[in-house]
């Protein structure tokens, strides 16, 4: 019977039921939307902050790793074939790159060269216009570097050598923003066997490269940074690793600062969602004050009619709930979709939590309102005109 | 001495603002009579009523009912004693317009133990609203809804049957059929009590007291015949009650 009478005192009214309910399943939808950013939007935004790019850099301990070496030191840089599988046996990216200068309109550039794939899973953050070289012959021009040269995406250009005199002509297919000095070089894709070929390596008609280092991305932040380290100073000799602070420090910061703004925003969402539903379960109740008067008239227990409010309120919010986990997965995967190019599954955790947060809010209104509507004397209720 | 359903000792009623709704009544009414409250508007009708019931409690004095002194029942004594003993019929009806005019009826079953369709379709019939059970209240006319509040008030086969204006809604025709409702349940031996402004249903009852004031202005048997009366029930009046 309470059951026949919950359910009936839901679907047969229905505007204040659907009231409710819509402020109960927002409720609901904001908790899932944050429970899935917080749990697991924040690993995927650890991955994709990762994918932000590099955060550490190999060089060769006898090679400085930002300055331009004379070739006959190249002898010593390390085998980056070997220091690469470290790297992926780590979960790390990598991308490993060779550094030489050439000339172009009679002044000096600096041109890098890597497997363009992995140099562009390192480096998502670089804006490029027109867009990223996939082929020998095709090229990647800094903004600085082009601003002093006139490149134009599109423009055919030739790089001059001076030992051995040679040249290498390249299309250039984009421009890049990347807020670093990689804005004055120019890169030129190569296959990623020649990129960890080493020093020694003569490239399709370029000399051999002045300096060669890794970027990496490595999972787990600066320790995980260290026992990489570690692990490649075992392996190899001469090798080491140097975390990118700056980019290390601006994750850290960025991911606490998201939880914080995801915290206050909950925090206001809940606190707005309890004040809706509570305004909702209190109308509920004051609409029926002479139901409540009866109930008790005919004998039911104060006791008894505590009960039913907190069990309708308990339907309302899983209801709501149920509702409230799906709209908000939804929204969820929309977000994510849009900021992090990934997909949340929908995890039983932020059902739980949305059911929990939505079904608690639902019967702290519902009891709120079961103790205003108990204040008032039946008796006097009943006189009701 | 017969137990009497109803004993009023001295019970007094003061609402803030020093509005005495009840002042000082002493009253007995014997089991199995059927008596009218009557007495203009505000003269304490309804107070009355509530004491009865355990819905509303004195300033002072003592109510009794079935030997049981309401007046000191917690709230949750009275609501258990309520079920049990008292069948309210209300001029406004009061079902709950979510559930149909059965489980209107079946709700009074719930509260007192538990459902039984079958009793309460029976009850419904007995008012002459079997053919509507299945029927919100706002389908119904207001005579049959009061049929269906009185249905509710006597599913739980109550000693006593309160009544605050029953017919004070209804037209005629309608009237007629309540009226033959209380005197089918006068006949069964229930104890009514029950207030209407409806000379008629004055008149039905076999005893009229008329409140005026939250005194007993007038207290006289109608002399239909149809119970004998005590000496102690009988009261001075002003009228020519003849038990
Ligand atoms: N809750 C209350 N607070 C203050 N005064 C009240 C309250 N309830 C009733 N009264 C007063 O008590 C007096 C008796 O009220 P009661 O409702 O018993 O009268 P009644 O005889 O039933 O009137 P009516 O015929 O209009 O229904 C009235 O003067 C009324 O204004
Ligand atoms: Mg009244």
């Amino acid at each position: 019977m309470l059951v026949k009478i919950v359910g009936n005192s839901l679907l047969k009214r229905v505007r204040i039921t659907v009231w409710t309910l819509a402020t109960l399943s927002t409720c609901a939808a904001l908790v899932t939307l944050f429970a899935a950013l917080a749990v697991d939007a924040e690993k995927k935004m650890s991955g994709s902050l990762r994918r932000l790019g590099a955060n550490a850099v190999v060089y060769s301990d006898s090679e400085p790793s930002d300055g331009v070496t004379e070739p006959g030191s190249a002898g010593t840089s390390p085998k980056w074939e070997t220091v690469k599988e470290s790297a992926v046996r780590a979960d790390a990216g990598v991308v490993v790159l060779q550094g030489r200068v050439g000339t172009l309109k009679g002044k000096p550039v600096a041109v890098i060269t890597s497997d363009p794939k992995e140099l562009s899973a390192m480096t998502p953050y670089w804006v490029v216009r027109g867009r990223r070289p996939a082929s020998p012959g095709e090229g990647l021009a800094g903004k600085r570097a082009a601003a002093v040269f006139g490149i134009k995406e599109g423009s055919e250009w030739t790089i001059r050598w001076n030992r051995p005199s040679r040249e290498s002509r390249t299309r250039i297919t984009g421009v890049f923003e990347s807020g670093d000095e990689d804005e004055d070089r120019i890169f030129l894709p190569v296959s990623s066997s020649t990129a960890t070929a080493g020093a020694g390596a003569a490239t399709a008609g370029m000399p051999p490269p002045l300096t060669s280092y890794a970027l990496l991305s490595v999972p787990g932040g600066e320790k995980g940074i260290e026992l990489l380290a570690e692990r490649l100073d075992a392996r190899h000799a001469g090798v080491a690793v140097k975390p990118l602070r700056q980019i290390l420090h601006g994750e850290q910061k960025t991911l606490e600062k998201i939880k914080l703004l995801s915290a206050f925003a909950l925090l206001a969402v809940l606190s707005l969602s309890s004040l809706g539903v509570s305004a909702a379960v209190l109308a509920r109740v004051a609409e029926r004050q002479q139901e409540l008067a009866l109930f008790q008239a005919l004998g039911a227990k104060r006791r008894l009619i505590v009960l039913f409010l907190l069990y309708e309120s308990a339907v309302l919010g899983t209801a709501g709930a149920a509702a409230g986990f799906l709209l908000g997965t939804f929204l969820a995967q929309g977000v994510t979709l849009r900021i992090f190019q990934v997909a949340v599954t929908p995890r039983l955790t932020s059902f739980l939590a949305a059911l929990a947060v939505t079904v608690g809010v639902a019967l702290l209104a519902g009891g709120a309102g079961a103790r205003r509507a108990l204040k008032v004397e039946p008796a006097i209720a009943l006189r009701g005109e | 001495m017969e137990e009497a359903a109803v004993t009023f000792t001295e019970v007094s009623k003061e609402y803030p603002g020093e509005v005495k709704a009840l002042d000082g009544i002493s009253l007995r009414i014997p089991r199995g009579e059927w008596v009218a409250v009557m007495g203009p508007s505000g003269s304490g009708k309804t107070t009355f009523l509530n004491l009865l019931d355990g819905l509303d409690r004195p300033t002072s004095g003592q109510v009794r009912l079935s030997g049981t002194n309401i007046t000191g029942l917690a709230p949750a004594e009275a609501a258990v004693f309520r079920r049990e003993n008292i069948g309210l019929v209300f001029q406004q009806f009061y079902l709950i317009p979510y559930l149909t005019v059965l489980e209107n009826v079946m709700l009074a079953q719930y509260f007192h133990s538990m459902v039984d369709e079958r009793q309460a379709r029976e009850m419904l019939d007995s008012v002459g609203m079997g053919h509507r059970a299945s029927h919100l209240p706002s389908q119904l006319s207001g005579g049959e809804q009061q049929r269906a509040c009185i249905a509710r008030a006597l599913v739980n086969d109550p000693g006593i049957i309160l009544a605050d204006e029953p017919t004070g809604n209804l037209d005629e025709a309608n009237e007629e059929k309540v009226f033959e409702i209380f005197r089918e349940l006068h006949r069964g031996g229930r104890t009514i009590i029950v207030v209407t402004h409806d000379r008629v249903l004055g008149n039905l009852a076999q005893r009229r007291i008329v409140l005026n004031h939250g005194r007993i202005a007038e207290n006289t048997y109608n002399g239909n015949g149809t119970v004998e009366c005590t000496e102690s029930d009988r009261q001075p009046t002003l009228s020519s009650g003849k038990c």
